[in-house]
């Protein structure tokens, strides 16, 4: 009997939890890419050797590559997967638009990402920071983007829960903001509809701002938005407490995401954008401290009365740490967009530190402790493989953290006293080339904090197919309560 | 164990074949930006648009196969 | 009547919509004027579209990623305009679509490298960097010099950069091909070259048509040369 009526009757699972473990999985595996494709890069700076003299080894090919594998996929696919998982659980609602449409935005975003690497190493560029693909993979990612806000949106409309649940509105602003961002920054006109090549519509100094516009919102809804989706999702969850402050969660939300889009001119200063957009740039990314600070105070704080869970859950151990480098990354920052600061820090490895402490600290931290939350979940096992492991992840993703991150201060520092520093007769003291010398240990030292965060993900990805295995023992009820709750 | 929800579309399709809507539409729309690929691909003039027409020639097909197993994979689980 | 959040996170479209305007404010107030006020774009003399080859030269710049070691942007610092020259002008990157200012310096500035080191230096320090500054970090881009520019794609890359507004002329577009091979031929007369692109810097090339060198070489020779800040009043920099 296979007519339309028993096909209707046939009861549908509650959620739609086979794409959710399909981004996962593309989460650990993009991950790797991505740390160990830093890693060849940051060695690629050591020994220049390194570029094998092949065009597609380049630094200046692969740097994109590492930068959209760490972004847009590894970040990426973590933000969709946990999203499409929140949005269900929270709304108490299957995805809207059926199968087909949730594999297409999987396997959609997922063919974007392999093609975008490959034309990068190709060479093929827009030639803008972070938004490096050429005009048809945009319209491609484009396509991608409208069908996951179309169900995600759709889900929010077909919920049970009569409120829509606080994380969801920043998964929400992410989704939003991001396709506006990518809309407009990417405006261009190909050379042919035959030819991977097409032009800004903007030039100069307009184009500088928009990118950076787009660049500084970039980090601020795809990095921080949507992640603080998870930290409101996934904390509480993992903690078993309630978010600290509602009042704070709304006053959180709104304030950020009104005052990070105006931050972007911070990374154009003393240079022909005009002075006004510098200061209206600068003044809110300092204002911006503020929400940041309330929202890791609203994610710290909702563990009040739950710190002995630090102990027994490494998992949670990462989110909240991830709060913590959360906090010291928006505290630097705005320090940084003051003119003065940003004369020294700008052009130097202090902002490649700046934002690995907000990448590696925050972003994948936060992505770990969803990782150990929801792998578990959703492969129906009672907890992780091995919580000493987990541990062990966590202190040699934290040292290889703190290896990178003051390394780079110390480079960076280096790097912009020596540009400025002037001897006795009142000429530059330094060459360029003399400053490149001086940072080597350093960019060594970078190197191996990065490779020690990536051994990390690697103890990671063997704790994490384990446990999907089903290497613990199970408990069916344990698994029971879980699907009840 | 799961349990149902009431969707507020209908799923599938009503008729013998029982095709799930989603399909239908999503199915479609790959299989006209399959043959944007290879319309790009039979005329482009640098090979990133010759390895992306194909490839997204490719990619629709494999896609729109898939629909077509996982229907019928359904259908097999049903009867 | 007080006002409720909860009426907002009842109503998936309403948070959706505020959501939308909220984040469109900064970006329409800090990028809409840049369009609007006339002084943003500085009025100097001798910013030109770059040549064909020119051209060509910068979408291999742009195609090996250069701007994510280089930056092409001096700050109004007094260290940089002493290391780099004078500070750059945001009249001089009008017709860069897209802007290469950078972000970061792995490698020096770029903004005002042009006629800075002689055309061999450039040929020699991009087959081998080492061969020539030991301690640098470039990778070798000696396969460059093995490529040819497909020049009978220019023309169209040109009529794309017209439509998003550089002023190139029909005459311009008739004589794109013939103006790259002139470029870069020592033996070429290159009399109407220069009256369309003046100061544009002359190759040497085999003659059979420029090689992806030959053109990153003449982008490079132009970066920071149009503009003449000799002649050029304070007046006439105040933004």
């Amino acid at each position: 009997m296979t007519n339309a009526v028993t096909a209707r009757a046939t009861p549908a699972p509650r959620y739609n939890e086979a794409v959710v473990r399909k981004f996962i999985i593309a989460t650990i595996f993009w991950s790797v890419v991505a740390f160990a494709l830093g890693c060849y890069i940051a060695a690629e700076l050591c020994w220049p050797a390194l570029n094998l003299d092949q065009a597609w080894l380049n630094f200046g090919r692969l740097r994109p590559v590492h930068t959209s594998a760490a972004i847009f996929a590894f970040g990426g696919s973590a933000l969709m997967g946990s999203s499409l998982f929140v949005v269900q659980r929270t709304c108490r609602a299957r995805l809207w638009g059926g199968e087909a449409l949730a594999n297409f935005v999987f396997w959609g975003y997922q063919f974007f990402i392999v093609m975008a690497a490959l034309s990068y190493v190709l060479g093929y560029s827009q030639g803008k920071e972070y938004a490096e693909p050429e005009w048809h993979l945009d319209l491609w990612l484009t396509l991608v983007w409208v069908c996951y806000l179309l169900i995600f949106v759709g889900t929010l409309l077909k919920r049970e829960e009569p409120h829509i649940y606080v994380a969801n509105w920043f998964y929400l602003a992410f989704i939003v903001t991001i396709a506006m961002l990518h809309v407009v920054n990417n405006a261009a006109v190909p050379a042919s509809f035959f030819m991977a090549k097409s032009y800004s519509v903007y030039a100069g100094v307009q184009d500088a701002l928009i990118q950076w516009w787009y660049g500084h919102n970039a980090v601020g809804f795809f990095l921080t938005a949507g992640f603080l989706g998870m930290v409101y999702y996934f904390i509480p969850k993992a903690a078993n407490r309630p978010v600290y402050s509602y009042r704070l969660s709304i006053i959180h939300f709104w304030s950020l995401i009104f005052m990070y889009i105006w931050a972007g001119p911070h990374h154009l200063h003393y240079t022909a954008l005009p002075d006004w957009a510098q200061t209206l740039g600068m003044a809110f990314s300092i204002m911006l401290w503020m929400p940041s600070w309330g929202g890791m105070i609203n994610g710290m704080m909702t563990l009040s009365g739950a710190w002995d869970k630090l102990r027994t859950d490494p998992g949670l151990r990462f989110s909240v740490t991830a709060v913590g480098f959360y906090g010291m990354a928006t505290f630097e920052g705005p320090v940084m967009s003051v003119r003065q600061v940003n004369s020294l820090s700008h052009y130097t490895d202090w902002g490649i530190g700046h934002v690995h402490s907000g990448t590696l600290g925050w972003v994948s931290f936060i992505t770990f402790g969803m990782l150990y939350y929801i792998v578990p979940v959703l492969w129906k096992q009672r907890d992780v493989y091995s919580k000493k492991l987990v541990a062990w992840h966590f202190w040699i993703g934290t040292l290889g953290i703190v290896f990178y991150i003051t390394s780079m201060w110390v480079s960076g520092i280096t790097q912009g006293l020596m540009w400025r520093a002037y001897d006795k007769q009142g000429f530059l003291q330094y060459s360029f080339v003399e400053s490149v010398v001086a940072v080597h240990p350093f960019e060594v030292v970078r190197l191996i904090g990065g490779l020690m965060f990536l051994a990390g993900a690697l103890i990671m990805v063997y704790n994490l197919v384990q446990t999907m295995r089903g290497a613990t023992e199970k408990t069916s009820a344990a698994f029971a309560a879980q699907a009840a709750e | 164990m799961p349990e149902t929800v009431p969707e507020t579309v209908p799923e599938t399709l009503p008729g013998p074949s029982g095709v799930a809507i989603g399909d239908v539409i999503v199915g479609t729309m790959m299989a006209v930006l399959g043959l944007v690929g290879l319309l790009m691909a039979s005329r482009a003039l640098d090979s990133e648009i010759y390895i992306f027409g194909l490839s997204l020639a490719l990619f629709a097909a494999v896609f729109d196969f898939g629909l077509i197993r996982a229907h019928f994979d359904k259908k097999g689980a049903q009867s | 009547m007080r006002f409720r959040h909860e009426f907002i996170e009842k109503n998936a479209i309403l948070l959706l919509v505020l959501t939308l305007l909220t984040v469109s404010i900064g970006g329409i107030v800090e990028i809409a004027p840049l369009f609007t006020i006339e002084t943003t774009i500085e009025k100097v003399k001798g910013v030109r579209p770059y040549s064909p080859l020119e051209l060509e030269g910068r979408d291999i710049y742009i195609r090996e990623g250069c701007y994510v070691c280089h930056s092409q942007m001096i700050r109004s610092l007094r260290d940089e305009v002493e290391r780099y020259g004078h500070y750059s002008i945001a009249a001089e990157s009008m017709y860069d679509h897209p802007f290469q200012w950078g972000s970061k310096r792995i490698g020096p500035d770029l903004a005002r490298v042009g006629g800075k080191y002689s055309n061999d230096w450039h040929y020699q320090h991009l087959t081998n960097a080492q061969s020539v500054v030991p301690e640098s970090l470039m990778p070798h881009y000696a396969f460059l010099q093995k490529a040819r520019v497909r020049t009978n794609l220019t023309v169209l890359k040109m009529k794309a950069l017209r439509t998003v507004g550089v002023p190139y002329t029909d005459d311009d577009l008739k004589n794109a091909v013939a103006d790259e091979y002139a470029q870069a031929d020592p033996n070429a007369t290159t009399t109407d070259l220069l009256k369309r692109y003046p100061k544009a810097n002359m190759v040497p090339g085999d003659g059979r048509g420029p090689t992806e060198m030959d053109a990153l070489v003449s982008y490079l020779q132009v970066l920071g040369t149009m503009v003449n800040f000799a002649d050029t009043s304070e007046e006439q920099l105040q933004q």
